[in-house]
């Protein structure tokens, strides 16, 4: 293997460290499934993990070993105001009113501050709280929140946990920010770009990359006319080309990152991933 | 291939949204029409695909052709739009300054509130009052479900719902609500500190003014989606997880009665199943992958097609391309290709 690939494998020993990681990257790229293997992973390892998801709708199956976790935004916040209030007989009415529910959906970026914050409670009680985040803009939201209370509630108890979270999430050690993409040329280029934002926010904690669904590299190069491959090999050969031109703009520019191969529909995807991912730390 | 005076491409991230919209745009502008592609892109794809650093927001002619068409393109640049947005409700100057003052209102401009895509809506709306373009395309907004830009107006109407401007505004009215209101604004304030309640509820006050405005600008954009001149194209890709956001799209549209009018089957590989003869070091690994994302597409291409049934709709396979679109020679290519 050559330097230049161990480099990018050790890339993802760097997770082991941290409690939370928080995966990111525009649609389409794989998140939910890397974030799962990566949780599957650590499960796998013995330790205590939580997969964690945010209002996610569609069906996921459950694995076994693995916690899942779906963060639903009003229902965090009646926890969280539970915990922090005490009324007696009268808290339950109160914390479940309509008024409350107008509040935290009137007030934009405080559904957002709720679920990143329970994000950081449960790394209380989890040794791994691997996050699947929303799409790029989105996720950018969720973080910004933070910052945006922690102005604005001066006086009151919830600034104290904001400045925890910024504490928390600004610590390379505790936590992790892993960009997921594609080897194609928009998925990069707005990698970089998250990247940049990301590192706006938390300036001592520099994104991690994981280029997802590298396809195999047949070492065809064949020279092909037209603008549309007509046979496999010709498909195999321009998708080789078209992926290692994309990479070699970040090779230049000395961008470390982690590979994971595409893995054939037909095999279980998680199984192969977390495999994939213990095999890369391990290494 | 149909479209209206307004085609609307949707679909959720990651499906080539952009691309078509602007390869669409360059046909229909061959074809001789003056064609405007509208884009709210943060992260200029639609620039990028045309060979620009960046667009302008104002409409920008990128290719004239021979018989007369015109191929124009525009951004909505979100910075400016809810200023802009706040100018026009506003019922006066003190009310802006107000405003603009309030905590929460800074926290909008950066917010996925629904926000954004009313603003381009907005704009849309500006746009296509303009009757010297012949076709309007609009790409809507990348990396967050089309179901919530179709739902921006109705998303943003929630903080003008009356039932809650009375709970949240009028508290003593009600007498269900009066003891636990006022109570629960100071517990809140001792959670939060008395600055963000009294910037919501200033917010909140401030929205009430705006509000028949807003209501008139909804009215508005509800008759735009249904209305007979405006269609939806969904642009979907052969992949399961795909296929599923497609469908919860086609619902939606059905639901509200929109005019569908067919579906982009984007990066198909069912155009070939030869292996070249003359080459014999073909990878079996890569060519496992592809026979079994070819046998998956087959699926998920019967599965849209039976649903596609109920509708008078196009369905219109586009092949993967050799390589990344960025050219206007990149662009014709793929306008070729549409012309099925």
């Amino acid at each position: 293997m050559s330097s230049k690939n161990t480099l990018r494998i050790l890339n993802l020993q760097r997770i082991e460290k941290s409690t939370v990681s928080f995966v990111l990257g525009k649609g389409g790229v794989g998140r939910t499934s890397i974030s799962r293997a990566l949780a599957a992973s650590f499960a796998k390892k013995g330790e205590n993990t939580a997969w964690v998801t945010l209002e996610h709708l569609s069906s996921i199956s459950p694995l076994s070993n693995l916690t899942h976790i779906n963060i639903n935004g009003f229902d965090a916040f009646q926890e969280y105001m539970k915990r922090l209030i005490n009324l007696g007989p009268l808290t339950k009415p109160l914390i479940g009113s309509n008024f409350l529910r107008y509040l935290v959906e009137i007030a934009p970026g405080f559904k957002e501050l709720i679920m990143i914050g329970k994000i950081w409670d449960l790394t209380k009680h989890h040794d791994r709280v691997i996050v699947d985040m929303p799409s790029t803009g989105y996720a950018l939201v969720m973080f910004q929140a933070i910052f945006n209370f922690n102005k604005l509630f001066r006086g009151g108890k919830v600034h104290r946990h904001t400045e925890l979270m910024i504490d928390y999430f600004s610590d390379p050690d505790l936590t992790k920010f892993l960009i997921v993409s594609l080897p194609e040329e928009t998925p990069l280029r707005e990698s970089l770009e998250l990247s940049e934002k990301v590192q706006k926010l938390f300036p001592n904690n520099a994104p991690l990359f994981l280029i997802n669904k590298k396809f195999p590299d047949a070492n065809l190069n064949l020279q092909l006319e037209g603008a549309v491959p007509h046979t496999i090999s010709e498909y195999i050969s321009a998708r080789n080309k078209r992926e290692k031109e994309s990479l070699a703009i970040w090779n230049k520019q000395n961008i470390t990152y982690s590979e994971v191969p595409f893995i054939s529909p037909k095999k279980d995807l998680v199984l192969v991933l977390s495999e994939q991912l213990m095999e890369q730390t391990l290494l | 291939m149909m479209t209206r005076k307004l085609t609307i491409i949707a679909g959720t991230g990651g499906v080539g949204k952009t691309t078509i919209s602007a390869a669409l745009g360059y046909k229909l502008a061959s074809e001789g029409k003056k064609t405007l592609v509208i884009t709210v892109d943060p992260a200029k794809r639609l620039a990028n695909a045309l060979g620009l650093d960046f667009l302008s927001d104002q409409p920008t002619l990128i290719k004239e052709f021979d018989q007369g068409g015109q191929f124009y393109a525009v951004t909505l640049d979100i910075n400016n739009t809810l200023d802009d947005f706040i100018q026009e409700l506003s019922p006066s100057d003190r009310f802006i300054d107000r405003l603009k003052e309030n905590p929460l209102y800074k926290m909008i401009q950066r917010e996925y509130s629904g926000v954004n895509e009313y603003m381009a809506l907005q704009k849309l709306l500006t746009l296509q009052k303009d009757t010297s373009f012949d076709q309007i395309i609009l790409d809507t907004p990348p990396d967050r479900s089309v179901l919530s830009f179709l739902n921006a107006p109705h998303s943003l109407s929630r903080f003008f719902n009356e039932k809650m401007i009375q709970a949240l505004l009028k508290p003593t009215q009600s007498k269900l609500f009066s003891f636990g209101s006022e109570k629960l604004i100071g517990l809140l304030e001792k959670l939060t500190g008395a600055q963000f309640v009294v910037s919501v509820l200033d917010f909140l006050r401030a929205l009430v003014e705006i509000k028949t405005g807003f209501d008139a600008k909804l009215s508005e954009m509800n008759a735009l989606f249904e209305s007979h001149e405006t269609g939806f194209i969904l642009v979907t890709q052969p992949y399961p997880q795909s296929y599923h956001d497609f469908e919860a799209l086609l619902s939606e549209l059905e639901q509200k009665d929109y005019h569908f009018l067919g579906v982009i089957f984007n990066r198909s590989l069912s155009a070939f199943d030869q292996i070249s003869p003359s080459d014999v070091q073909c990878s079996g690994e890569g060519v496992e992958i592809v026979k079994q994302l070819q046998a998956d597409e087959s699926k998920v291409y019967e599965k849209l097609f039976e649903r596609m049934k109920r509708h008078s709709g196009f369905v219109i396979k586009l092949p993967e391309f050799k390589k990344d679109i960025h050219t206007l020679e990149d662009l014709a290519d793929v306008a070729t290709s549409l012309d099925q």
